[in-house]
Order: C-alpha cells, then sequence, then structure tokens
C-alpha cells in the first residue's frame, strides 16, 4: 500500500490506512527510537503510541507534505522524553508472547558475525550512550536519518541555529568520551576542527 | 590508506546496532491494531497487551554464540521395507525408564525458529552453492502446484509449488517486474507480512527463511517456514493457509538479494536482508490463499536420558517427515555451579550403519541451539518411509569456557517400526553403554 493511499484511507476512518503506514515506518521508526532510547521495549512503545496519535490526529496532517518527516518528529520527541525520565514501562510489559526469544536465522548469523565487531564501534556505542538523550537525538538525525541541518529544524521544531549549537556541542561532548585511541588528542578539540573528526 | 573519519564511524555504528537490534521484519501491526481497537472503545482504558521482552531475546542471543550443537546423522541402506505414511499420526510413546534419571515426562520446547551455529553457517555456505533446496522432494509426489499470480505496483508474483508436513513448510514463488540492475545500488526483497494457517497457528516471521536465485527477467524464491511442534494435531488432510508478501527495496550490502541475470544460477540462503533501508515498500501486499496436501510427522517422544556428572542429557523427540528428520536434545543442570550454556554437546545419529554426516543429498546435517539447553538437529534428506534400528549417539561434552571435556560415547538404541495404525512406531532396544561417571 503507497503512502498517500494509506493515508487516504485513514482520513476516511478506514484503520487498514493506519496498517499500511506501520508497515511503511515502523521499522524505520523502532530503529531510531532504539538508537535515542536505547532500550528496545521503550523504542517500540513510542513507536506505537505515535501510530496511535497519528491516527487520531490525522485530520491534523497536511497531506500536501510527506508523512515520514511529520510522524518521525513525534517519535524522536518522544524517545527523548521518554529516556530523559529514565527507564520506561512498557504498556505491554507483563504479558508473554510465543517465540519471543528467537529471531530469524539472518539475524542470527548478523549477531554471530557482530559478537566479533570492532572495538571501535563498541566504544563509540558506548560513549554515545553517555550522551544526554537531546544531544543523542540530535546524532541520530544527523547521521543516522542523513539529515541536514535545515531538515533537523523542521524535525525537532527549533531554529537553525539551535540545531547547530545542539549539533556542535554534541559532537565536542561525544569526543570527550571517546576512549583515547579514537578521539584526536585533546589539543584538537576546538571549533575549526573538521567535521570528520567530530 | 585513507582511515575512516569518526563521523563515518558513527554513521556507521548508529546503523549497525540499529539493524542487529532492531530486526528489520519487526511487525508492531497485532499490538498497535490491538491498542487501536481498544482506543476507539474507551480511550484512556488501554490495557497491557502481549510484548516481546527485548531482554530476553539479547539473552538467547548470547545463549546461542556460546553454545554450539554439532549434531551428525547417518544412514544405512540396509532398510527393508518402508512404512505407510498415509496412515501414520504422531505417535507418543510412553516414557522409558532408564537406569539412570528416568525423566519426568518433559514437554518438548515449542521451536519458534532457525538459529545458527557454526554447523549452520557451513549449512549456509553449502546452500548457497548447491542445487535447488529440497530437491530431493520429488514435487510430483510431495506438495502442490499452484500457479497464481498476484499484480502490484507493476510487479507480479507467482506461487509456483507450496508444501506442508510436520517439520516445515515451503512456499516456491517467482517476482517479476522492473527489477534493478546489479549495479544501481538498490535491491528487491520480498517480506513476508503474514503467514497463518487458516483456523490455526499464526506462522509469521521472524521463523520464516527465504531463499533466493536469479532467473530469467524474474527471481526465484523458496520460503522455508520451521513448524516442528506447532501443527501437530493435524492428521493426513489439506492444509489451508494464508501468505502475504510485499515487496522492499533495500539499499545494497553484502547480502543482498539475487539479480536476474541468464547466468546466476546458485541458491542463497537467508536473503532478510538488514541493511539501511531507504524505500521501505514499494509493492504489494500480495495476498494468497492456498490449500496443500499435509503430511503430519512421524514423532517418537523418547524421553531418555543419560546423567553424566552434573548433567543431565536426554533425547527427547524425535519427528521424521518427508522434508527433514529434526531431534531435540536437552541439557539440564543438576547442580548449581554448572552452566549448560557452557557447553557444546557433540552427537549424531545412525539408522543401522548408513554413513555419513551427509546423507544422500550431499547436504551437511545442521546443529542449532533453541535455547540456552535445548538443542535441535536437522537432516536433510526424505527417509519418510524408512524403517530399521535407529542409535542416537551423545559423542561428548566439551566446555566452551574451560576446554574441559567430558568424554562419552553415550549411545541410545530404539527400532522403527512399520507403521500400524494406532500402533507406537518406536521401540527402545537398549541403551548403552550407561555412563558412570
Amino acid at each position: 500500500m503507497r503512502e498517500a493511499e494509506a493515508i487516504a484511507r485513514l482520513k476516511r476512518g478506514d484503520i487498514g490506512g493506519l496498517e499500511g503506514l506501520v508497515r511503511l515506518y515502523q521499522v524505520q521508526a523502532v530503529r531510531a527510537a532504539y538508537l535515542v532510547t536505547r532500550d528496545l521495549a521503550s523504542a517500540e512503545d513510542v513507536v506505537q503510541s505515535a501510530f496511535l496519535r497519528a491516527y487520531e490526529r490525522i485530520g491534523q496532517y497536511d497531506t500536501g507534505r510527506p508523512f515520514g518527516p511529520w510522524f518521525l518528529r513525534s517519535v524522536i520527541n518522544d524517545a527523548i522524553k521518554v529516556s530523559t525520565r529514565g527507564r520506561h514501562v512498557s504498556l505491554d510489559e507483563l504479558a508473554p508472547l510465543e517465540g519471543s526469544l528467537l529471531k530469524s536465522y539472518s539475524e542470527q548469523l548478523d549477531l554471530s558475525s557482530l559478537a566479533v565487531a570492532s572495538e571501535t564501534n563498541d566504544a563509540i556505542w558506548e560513549a554515545l550512550g553517555k550522551l544526554p538523550p537531546q544531544q543523542r537525538a540530535v546524532l541520530v538525525l544527523r547521521y543516522y536519518l542523513d539529515l541536514g541541518e535545515a531538515e533537523m529544524s523542521a524535525r525537532l521544531d527549533v531554529p537553525a541555529g539551535t540545531v547547530k549549537s545542539r549539533l556542535h556541542a554534541a559532537r565536542k561532548h561525544l569526543r570527550t568520551l571517546l576512549p583515547s585511541w579514537l578521539a584526536p588528542s585533546s589539543g584538537e578539540e576546538n571549533d575549526t576542527k573538521p567535521m570528520s573528526y567530530l | 590508506m585513507k582511515e575512516r573519519s569518526i563521523e563515518e564511524q558513527v554513521t556507521d555504528t548508529l546503523h549497525e546496532r540499529a539493524s542487529r537490534d532492531v530486526a528489520y521484519d519487526l511487525d508492531l501491526w497485532p499490538r498497535i491494531s490491538s491498542r487501536a481497537v481498544k482506543r476507539v472503545g474507551t480511550y484512556w482504558g488501554i490495557s497491557r497487551l502481549p510484548f516481546r521482552r527485548p531482554s530476553l531475546v539479547v539473552a538467547a542471543y548470547l545463549a546461542v554464540l556460546v553454545v554450539a550443537v554439532v549434531v551428525t546423522f547417518s544412514l544405512a541402506p540396509t532398510l527393508k521395507s518402508g512404512m505407510q505414511p498415509d496412515v501414520t499420526t504422531p505417535v507418543q510413546q510412553s516414557s522409558t525408564e532408564v537406569a539412570v534419571g528416568g525423566t519426568q515426562q518433559p514437554e518438548i520446547t515449542p521451536l519458534p525458529s532457525l538459529t545458527p551455529d557454526a554447523t549452520a553457517t557451513q549449512y549456509a555456505a553449502d546452500y548457497a552453492t548447491s542445487r535447488e533446496p529440497y530437491a530431493y522432494l520429488d514435487r510430483s509426489k510431495y506438495g502442490k502446484y499452484i500457479g497464481i499470480s498476484q499484480g502490484s505496483g507493476g510487479y507480479t508474483v507467482t506461487v509456483n509449488w507450496a508444501y506442508a508436513d510436520g517439520n516445515l513448510m515451503l512456499v516456491d514463488f517467482d517476482l517479476a517486474g522492473p527489477l534493478p540492475d546489479a549495479l544501481s545500488g538498490r535491491h528487491l526483497t520480498p517480506q513476508v507480512v503474514a503467514l497463518s494457517v487458516r483456523n490455526g497457528p499464526d506462522l509469521t516471521t521472524p521463523e520464516t527463511r527465504l531463499s533466493s536465485k536469479a532467473g530469467v527477467n524474474k527471481i526465484h524464491y523458496l520460503l522455508e517456514r520451521d513448524v516442528a511442534n506447532k501443527l501437530d494435531k493435524y492428521g493426513n488432510q489439506e492444509l489451508e493457509f494464508d501468505l502475504t508478501i510485499a515487496l522492499n527495496a533495500f539499499e545494497t550490502g553484502p547480502k543482498s538479494v539475487a539479480t536476474p541475470t541468464d547466468s546466476v544460477a546458485t541458491w542463497t540462503a537467508g536473503s532478510q536482508n538488514t541493511e539501511r533501508v531507504k524505500e521501505p515498500n514499494i509493492a504489494g501486499p500480495f495476498n494468497f490463499s492456498l490449500r496443500v496436501p499435509f503430511i503430519p510427522a512421524r514423532i517418537a517422544r523418547l524421553l531418555q536420558n543419560v546423567i553424566v556428572r552434573n548433567f543431565d542429557v536426554s533425547l527427547q523427540q524425535f519427528r521424521v517427515s518427508p522434508a527433514q528428520v529434526r531431534s531435540f536434545v536437552e541439557v539440564k543442570s543438576l547442580g548449581q555451579a554448572v552452566t549448560p550454556a557452557d557447553w557444546e554437546i557433540s552427537a549424531g545419529a545412525q539408522v543401522n550403519n548408513w554413513d555419513a554426516l551427509k546423507f544422500r543429498t550431499g547436504k551437511p546435517s545442521y546443529g542449532q541451539m533453541l535455547t540456552s539447553n535445548l538443542g535441535t538437529h536437522t537432516i536433510y534428506d526424505n527417509v519418510y518411509d524408512e524403517q530399521g534400528e535407529w542409535t542416537f549417539t551423545v559423542r561428548r561434552l566439551l566446555n566452551n569456557q574451560t576446554g574441559e571435556v567430558i568424554e562419552g560415547p553415550w549411545i541410545f538404541k530404539f527400532q522403527v517400526l512399520p507403521a500400524t495404525p494406532g500402533a507406537d512406531q518406536w521401540k527402545l532396544v537398549e541403551q548403552s553403554p550407561i555412563p558412570s561417571k
């Protein structure tokens, strides 16, 4: 189902339209939320709630604009809120789900290979976890969702200058959290540092 | 050589973690739809709904990483007469007392997925270079030709053949349409959005595996779904199930799916691409309602065990169907100091004196841990109509942490009897030697 068709159905009150949007955006949304919350249960719950809110507020949605950015902005903001207030308790947490312990063959192969993943990625992941959620979200928008500053401004609903300063602060903070063998020396930590050094 | 910038590494880390920890075939819709329906009636009355506990998922991952089952089966061509599959139904044999540590009628844990270990990697490599998977299943005898096509978004999905038995469901289908060039940086892959038995269990992913092979102007796919312990209530009858496929686009990656050419003719296993999703859905859903003959597995619930040191090693179940032979071994800790997850089981099976790690099909056997202490092994051959003396051997236990080895072997023998309606088809012959360690 195409996005336009899904939204049209949803605006008519057809819940099948919501399913189409879930299929289109759930993975990207959960992954983005997870990178901010660093907790899969919280990320899934954030995205579920965001879809339900979209369902209820689809009347406010301007069909002349793409759904994805509108929706992901909501997801990212919610993920920040959840991360800020601490561990989130999922609405679903108490109920079981059959077969939840194991994932697909291909995923397991990926995990096997990742078991020997580079120390670099581990170090970066650990450092990202030490950032405040707001700064982590900025880096997720920039480096995971691949947004420019203007898009980030729209996504976060803050002025472009604010985005720029937040991004700068996040990069700088992250660099201080990286191990010495990965981060450049302290003497290189200045505003003229090339982007490649964060 | 140019070093990769930290910016690039952060990008890679984020994508890697997201892909690894959030499955691309994640499906929130059942939960969202339930909550949506509840909200329509009572907005604030949201109840707690089924939920996957990710911490347990991660725990299971880790368990799979540290535990490997290496199980080998072999067969010998000394069998005399076949069984009659049309009269067989899963037969439950009463628990057999063994000399040491008789078991307590343990329930077999449902088998939710295919999970790999070192042997799985070997299997995957073999699979990629083999002929058509499950070529030993005579399609004129097993399964059903379907020949139904559905179109969406300029693409056509044609289901060619489908098959179901007590271990496995298979669906062979083709995808045709404006397929991307191999160098375009985009690849297509179908996603199984739904797979459910009519008036029966939901068999939707993540336990579904998809293999692909390039054809001329189309791509062939083979969907495999492990259904062991899922369909045991069904006898010889037709099985109706619904299959929904969506077509997604993915950025190119090392595990990209096949692209059609005239020359490529190998099958690639595990085509569920976890690379970055740029354009998640481009066509579909393609909906199919299928009806195929169902062949129940011959099941022997053996529940035989041996005690070695602080372990209780039990052979729980054999399942034989035309598509596969499956066995299940459980290792329980009898002392708090023992961690089953640290131990690797080396085991195998034979029918009479048949040889080999590889059966007549040439496919390696495939061992995997389903949980930290329940392992399964699969052999790829059709021995559904065979009978004879089967032997299951646990050769040794190896501690992956300390290197300690507890040598066996510990052997279970049993007789596969001719199929007789209403009678047990499996009989314990002997268990030897009984370990004294």
